[in-house]
């Protein structure tokens, strides 16, 4: 067997495609000091009640992949697939437990392609034999794990693909398995309720949701329980080229060039976990990458699956970004987009953003350098309490009050009044309600007004709001073939005339040479390029200018001051 | 453009109306650019009943000059999908059993729609 067929990009090992007698030998080769290595359920079962763990057959036992890779000072990271896994035949699942096609929202097969373009069917994990089989799987590997004194850590993973931007896990389904099990959570609704109904679409999809997430976190609980100690969590994995659109742009050869540079980011920025192992070497081009191995592979991953425990550590590069905006998971609409926020981000601090669609993974509000956008309607309890801690301790909150729970509004006041908080109240485009307590900011604003707005006065209104916050970006112009994310990281002790040092990485998608300046503005400083490739860079006293060929990407590093 | 000898399209059943849910050549799928060079804007792709939707598919076979169209329903679409081993073979399956419409000349009903 090739390299290709075990070891994919992303220093993933596709243990079960290769002899072990060549695992050595293989493992020598990855890059990195870490390995994914995917469990294969399907693999490891070979009927109802025989599991395999290198007994009869060497190539599934996972203690020695741990071994040989220690041998060579490096870590296996496990991956435990929680839904259907695309990169898996059959999503991974046993022969005997082949039974019900997953079908998407639209009633089509969720089909996707390896990266040797063959055809991964997926079954739907609703299927309570299913489940079942899973449970009994995950409770040997996990005595395995014990008896074999692996240390590995395991991740589950929620494999998944961007609709429309928007995560869709492949436990999401609409098969006859599917309806089943929905119809019984609604009769054990209707059970402890008896005037339960459902009264619209809209209701009857976030019952959908909730019951999606209910029925993710069994799948999640089972591996917890099973793996101990060794479970570190879940990751949810965007596989890039698993939606329909792509497997029929990858059967017809189309799926050429940067298709999925994109994807990658607003994965990234969603903090999700983007992936592209189904993709073939027609689907890479050689700028994507390279992009692909800067934003993942060195930066994002690593601090995912491994975050650094001491502060020395602390001074690599992690993603730059100044806002978090959640979106309600209730209504399609995208206040953000509508009332010209994301079209004002997107000017001024593209790729400098996070963005939250999923009620169930919202994050905490402990980042209290990040500006916070909320739309009323998805403040709960419990997001209200998170708000007046994270706000006391130095958080920044803009939101939009029009559907906020009048009993939360109301605690709100009173949080102000009892505290003494000052509260300054100003007229622009309508009435904004500014409280502050030390570095701690909570900005109310009424989202109806932008019905009238036209979007230059959207573009103003949030220009203007977000100057208040002071945050310091370099800005600049790029041609459209020319890609970009932002790094940052803290100082060191040796430079400590800095606040923080930012590095921007800029690559040329396009097919000719492209030409740009950065201007530099104040309190930032050019303090080297720390890398280029088919890249020509002059420094000017207040700009700097960049060459960049074909594929070319230059990486510089800008000091910002206090 | 997108070009290509024959046309994909896959439609849905909604309540009473078709809605295009992909339309496709042997060299790829419409890309947005593609619909705003036909200045055709994908969210008005429902159709109310049979004949405005093979008239539409006729209408885009011609634009795209193509010589075959298929329509296929997500039931006929995942009967040749679940048959696939490799994506290679994608196209000519869906040539050898989708259900041809001319090009040509009006389009009448046909039956595969009762598979619904």
């Amino acid at each position: 067997m090739d390299d290709a067929k075990s070891i994919a990009d992303e220093e993933w090992f596709f243990y079960f495609r290769i002899s072990s007698s060549l695992w050595k030998e293989k493992i020598e080769k990855f890059k990195g000091q870490q390995i994914i290595v995917p469990i294969h359920w399907a693999f490891h079962q070979v009927d109802e009640y025989t599991f395999e763990f290198g007994e009869n057959r060497k190539e599934a036992n996972l203690a020695q992949i741990v071994s040989l890779a220690e041998e060579v000072n490096k870590k296996v990271i496990f991956y435990l697939p929680l839904t259907p896994a695309p990169f898996l035949p059959d999503g991974g699942i046993p022969d005997f437990l082949k039974n019900t096609l997953s079908l998407n929202k639209e009633g089509l097969l969720h089909t996707c392609l390896d990266h040797e373009g063959k055809v991964n069917k997926l079954y739907s994990f609703f299927d309570k034999h299913i489940y079942r089989g899973f449970s009994y799987f995950v409770k040997k590997l996990g005595e395995y794990v014990k008896n074999e004194k692996i240390n590995s850590d395991f991740w589950g993973v929620i494999s998944g693909h961007l609709n429309e931007g928007r995560f869709s896990s492949f436990l999401e389904d609409y098969s006859p398995s599917f309806h089943r099990s929905f119809g019984q959570y609604i009769e054990a609704l209707r059970d402890h309720d008896k005037e339960y109904s459902l009264e619209s679409v809209n209701e009857e999809l976030v019952l959908i949701n909730r019951f999606n997430y209910f029925i993710g976190d069994l799948y999640k609980k089972v591996a917890r329980e099973g793996l101990g100690p060794n479970y570190e969590g879940h990751l949810e994995l965007v596989l890039l080229g698993a939606n329909t659109t792509d497997f029929i742009k990858r059967c017809s050869n189309s799926d050429l060039e940067n298709n999925y540079i994109d994807e990658l980011k607003e994965s990234v920025y969603q903090g999700l976990v983007p992936c592209s192992i189904l993709l073939g070497e027609n689907s890479r081009s050689e700028v994507f990458g390279r992009q692909l191995n800067d934003l993942l592979l060195e930066n994002y991953l690593p601090q995912k699956i491994n975050p650094p425990l001491n502060e020395e550590d602390s001074c690599s590069f992690s993603l730059l970004s100044f806002f978090n905006l959640y979106k309600s998971p209730i209504t399609e609409e995208n206040i953000w987009v509508n009332n010209g926020l994301v079209g004002f981000l997107n000017q001024k601090y593209k790729w400098a953003y996070n963005y939250y669609f999923n009620e169930y993974n919202y994050p905490d509000f402990a980042d209290d350098t990040k500006v916070n956008f909320l739309p009323g309607e998805i403040i709960n309890g419990k997001i209200f309490g998170g708000i007046l801690r994270s706000f006391m301790e130095g958080g920044k909150f803009i939101i939009e009050k029009n559907k906020l729970d009048e009993e939360l509004a109301k605690k709100f006041e009173l949080f102000v009044l009892e505290n003494s908080i000052k509260v300054e109240k100003l007229k622009f485009f309508s009435e904004i309600q500014n409280i502050t307590l030390g570095e701690g900011r909570i900005l109310l604003f009424e989202g109806s007004i932008f019905k009238e707005l036209a979007e230059n006065q959207k573009s103003v209104f949030w220009e203007k709001i977000i100057n208040t916050f002071h945050l310091k970006h370099v800005e600049f112009e790029l041609p459209e073939e020319v890609d970009f994310f932002w790094t940052t990281r803290m100082i060191s002790p040796s430079e400590i005339d800095f606040q923080e040092v930012r590095r921007l990485h800029l690559y040329n998608t396009g097919k000719g040479k492209q030409h740009f300046k950065v201007k530099l503005r104040n309190k930032t400083s050019l303090v080297k390029v720390a890398s280029k490739y088919n890249a020509k860079v002059k420094t000017k006293a207040q700009s700097i200018e960049a060459e960049l060929d074909p594929s070319g990407s230059i990486d510089m590093d800008f000091g910002i001051w206090p | 453009m997108l070009k290509g000898n024959y046309l994909f399209t896959v439609f849905s059943r909604q309540h009473s109306s078709y809605q295009l849910l992909y339309l496709f050549t042997e060299n790829g799928p419409m890309t947005k650019r593609a619909w705003d060079e036909l200045k055709i804007e994908m969210v008005d792709l429902k159709f109310k009943n049979l004949d405005r939707l093979n008239e539409f598919v006729h209408k885009m076979a011609e634009k795209l000059k193509v010589s075959k169209a298929f329509v296929f329903s997500p039931r006929e679409f995942n009967q040749v999908v679940e048959n696939m081993e490799k994506g290679e073979v994608f196209f000519d399956i869906l040539i050898k059993k989708g259900r041809p419409l001319e090009v040509k000349r009006a389009l009448k009903k046909s039956k595969f729609w009762d598979n619904f």
